[in-house]
């Protein structure tokens, strides 16, 4: 009845009607009363950007293979149809069967960035749940998170029932047989539920524990209320990924999405140990898929969806051990059916822009790179293992290879950061454009446009960096300033991040409990879409936590002390505290820390903590070398 | 290097698609289903796909038109088989023929399209309504265009109208100008239509391309007797 509204009335009314059709090709329709358990993967931003992202596919494939369960995807609609359905009284509702969200047994939120929370809470009250975990009824479907921002999901434990902290593939099914079993065992309520629940590994019960707080905003003490719940709750994770699970037959989608292709994941986890950098920590170890397998999966994926081009995924796809050998391999088997093989991210040497020059016949677009800091010194702080000489190595490759638009991506509000850093990033910016000139004097094509973007850097928990402030937006927007005053070259255009939305993702970063309140007093005042230019009202926010009574800056702001509990203690990445302590001394000290894959082990203790180890295959070290 | 002219038609819940993702939609199902389609010469060779008439969002339609031109020779009936089992609910592919060499591409023939629309109003008498709206000796509607909205006339471009009264309302079954050079849109001809005759002019019309109509010599005909 819902699809036949849609249908018939809705969707004729709002921009690309396409996102609310869920018959895309691969999609899985499986009859409602055909499994025990049925469960909604909930991305809270719209349909080009959720079905960008891996995981729902994976997550999407593992349990729709399952007999006795199904997923179903639900999206964040955007404001023209969000309106139609507040003005019909229409549910949020799954895309494949157009089922009320709130009649699922779980609703599975992916937490990808902090600035998609408003959207969560949009979407639960669309769906009619209670926005309140303590407020749901037995009726009401499980709330529950999962990704990155879920090692730190304190702002958010008002509304979410569980989180399930680490590798979602490794969780899930466990998750959805346990919740099988007691709805067979004549379902228990939510609090007994909840209390099975949190006896899977991974699982944590918010509700099962207590926060106490310190004057001046500092966490006093996490308390476990329920004796069966763990102290901490420690991820999850696969130790390999050889033998995980893959979705052969990924959704294709009718509108074009973000990464409108194929997605090879070639590795998870990442060796370099940039101090900023959380998906560096919590992604740990390194697990690389070997070449066979991965020319094995693209031939399936390539006849399942159509995609005319497959991306080599992961954190850092030009640190991949075979990465050569597997591009060269992907080339000469999919060149002739004109199937393209691109790189999302190219590391800042020589050896990355030759690999993508192998696999960009035509020049189009540009290339980016990602110094991260003006300086060697700065560079050294935050453990980019990047040098000048590197960075002119890759761009002169690039020139010569034909490309004239370049992009270098730097960080400003860094720890230790000086005005001479910034100054830094100017000459750097300014030698490329050089460079370039000189490179492509009398070549074909127009001349060379660089592109300098800034963001604000953001202390992130389970980074060496989670004890640092962000940057006063004052200095931030006055550093922007001047980068602009000293980047002003016609072949140089300078862009930055806007300070405010940083400043608030600073804040929900390493929040606390009490933002639960903020959270909702900012989308009652309209807050949805944070992340989009267009829909962002910083003012909004600003009123939201002096309604609450709380400072944003005392989150964003405040440098914490070793000694003091963090929000997210009683969250266990693997990787030690002590390990992250030490890591933050060097940076202070200006002193690199080695890449566990070609030097000697940093002892961050994940691999003993959980009992893995690096998946390395074979050659690693020689294609290290060349980088 | 073979020419297929394939047909089919489009129904729910695609009929929301844009033409954009009807290119690529056929472009990943050849792919799927290896196709042995050609590809177009120079640095960024693409598949040789030629649609007739794009098909606006929200349109479902009983006569759509591709031509597809393969590398190498294929049966009409085969690759109707093995591309149909690549196809999305919705879009069902109704036969291809062979297309001889000479024969003009779809968009340089198709000259007018033939459109049902059912609006849920309550008519009567509708056959001297039209009669009446088709009396004048112009029709000029606003388009929304690129560079804002536009006066359009569309009198000349409706080559025939009729009408009935149906469960839902009201059909209006119309030929109308559909070319390189300017189309008629059904919902324009029902707009100006209901405005004439005083009834209101709201959503909820159900439009369906019904066919589209080729040039051969004095005649308009189905792209598919054209050879």
């Amino acid at each position: 009845m819902l699809r036949q509204l849609l249908q018939e009335q809705v969707l004729r009314r709002v921009t690309k009607p396409a996102r609310y059709l869920g018959t895309e090709w691969n999609s899985v329709h499986k009859p409602w009363e055909s499994v025990k358990v049925r469960m909604a993967f909930a991305f809270p931003d719209i349909y080009e950007v959720g079905m960008s992202h891996l995981g729902l596919q994976i997550l999407y494939g593992l349990v729709n293979d399952q007999e006795d369960f199904l997923m179903e995807r639900v999206f964040a609609p955007w404001v023209d149809m969000e309106e139609e359905m507040r003005t019909r009284g229409i549910p949020l509702f799954s895309l494949e069967s157009g089922v009320p969200a709130g009649d699922f047994d779980i609703i599975g939120f992916t937490l990808q960035y902090e600035m998609s929370y408003t959207n969560i809470l949009n979407m639960l009250d669309l769906g009619g749940i209670p926005l309140l975990a303590a407020e749901r009824r037995e009726q009401d479907p499980l709330v529950i998170g999962g990704g990155p921002c879920a090692f730190n999901p304190e702002p958010l434990t008002d509304f979410f029932d569980l989180f399930v902290i680490g590798e979602g593939e490794e969780v899930i099914l466990e998750l959805l047989a346990a919740v099988a079993k007691a709805k067979e065992g004549g379902r228990p309520d939510r609090r007994q539920l909840l209390h099975m629940l949190a006896q899977i590994p991974g699982v944590y019960v918010p509700s099962f524990y207590k926060m106490s707080y310190l004057p001046g905003g500092a966490v006093a003490g996490i308390e476990k209320t329920e004796a069966d719940a763990p102290d901490r709750i420690r991820r999850r994770v696969m130790g390999d990924l050889e033998t995980s699970y893959f979705p052969e037959r990924p959704i294709v989608p009718f509108i074009e999405i973000i990464h409108d292709r194929i997605m090879l994941e070639v590795a998870r986890g990442c060796t370099r140990g940039c101090r900023f950098c959380q998906a560096g920590v919590i992604y740990r170890p390194v697990r690389e898929r070997s070449p066979e397998q991965l020319r094995s999966q693209a031939e399936q994926l390539v006849k399942s969806t159509g995609h005319s081009e497959i991306s080599l995924t992961s954190l850092s796809t030009a640190d991949y051990s075979e990465v050569e050998k597997l591009t060269r391999s992907l080339l000469d088997r999919f060149g002739p059916d004109r199937i393209n093989v691109s790189l999302p991210s190219l590391r800042v040497d020589a050896f990355s822009v030759d690999l993508a020059r192998e696999l960009q016949r035509v020049r189009k677009g540009g290339l980016t790179f990602a110094p991260e800091a003006g300086t060697q010194r700065l560079r050294d702080v935050i453990n980019k293992g990047v040098t000048e000489a590197d960075l002119m190595a890759a761009v002169t490759a690039a020139f010569e290879a034909g490309w004239s638009n370049l992009k270098l991506y730097f960080m400003i509000g860094l720890p230790t950061e000086t005005y001479e850093d910034l100054d830094g990033i100017a000459h750097l910016a300014r030698e490329v454009a050089n460079l370039g000139t000189r490179i492509r004097r009398g070549k074909a094509g127009r001349g060379v446009n660089i592109t300098v973007s800034t963001s604000s850097f953001v202390p992130k928990p389970w980074t060496p960096f989670q004890w640092e402030g962000f940057e006063p937006m004052d200095s931030l927007r006055e550093k922007q300033r001047f980068l602009q005053s000293r980047l002003r070259d016609k072949r140089i255009s300078y862009n930055w991040h806007e300070a405010e939305l940083s400043f608030l993702e600073a804040a929900m970063a390493r929040g606390d409990r009490r933002l639960g309140p903020v959270l909702r007093a900012a989308w009652s005042k309209g807050c949805k879409f944070d992340g989009w230019a267009e829909h962002f009202r910083f003012s909004k926010w600003a009123e939201a936590f002096a309604e609450v009574g709380l400072n944003p800056g005392d989150y964003a702001y405040r440098r914490l002390e070793y000694d003091e509990r963090l929000p997210w203690d009683h969250i266990d990445t693997g990787v030690n505290k002590s390990f992250l302590r030490n890591e933050h001394q060097r940076a202070l000290e200006g002193v690199r820390t080695g890449d566990c894959r070609v030097e000697r082990c940093p002892g961050c203790g994940v691999c003993s903590n959980l009992g893995v180890e690096p998946v390395v295959v074979h050659g690693g070290s020689d294609a290290a070398a060349q980088g | 290097m073979q020419r297929l002219r394939v047909e089919y038609s489009r129904g729910e819940p695609v009929q929301y698609l844009s033409h954009l993702d009807m290119i690529r939609l056929f472009e990943r199902a050849i792919q799927r289903a290896e196709i042995p389609i050609a590809y177009s010469e120079g640095f960024n060779p693409h598949p040789k796909l030629a649609f007739g008439p794009p098909l606006a969002v929200g349109l479902l339609s009983d006569q759509e038109f591709l031509d597809i031109t393969l590398g190498q020779t294929m049966d009409p009936e085969q690759l109707c088989r093995q591309l149909g089992r690549q196809m999305p609910g919705g879009i069902v592919l109704k036969g291809a023929a062979a297309v001889p060499d000479g024969v003009p591409a779809l968009m340089a023939v198709i000259e007018r399209a033939t459109y049902h629309v059912r609006v849920p109003v309550a008519g009567e008498r509708l056959d001297a309504q039209i009669r009446s709206f088709l009396e004048q000796t112009e029709i000029r509607v606003r388009r929304e265009g690129k560079k804002g909205p536009e006066d359009r006339e569309i009198r000349s471009g409706i080559h025939k109208l009729t009408g009935g009264v149906v469960p839902e309302g009201i059909e209006l079954r119309m030929e109308v100008r559909n070319d390189n050079d300017g189309s008629v849109r059904p919902d324009e001809v029902v707009g100006a239509f209901l405005t004439f005759v005083g009834m209101p002019v709201g959503g909820g019309a159900t439009v369906r391309r019904t066919g589209l109509l080729a040039r051969r010599g004095n005649e308009l005909v189905s792209p598919l007797e054209l050879f």
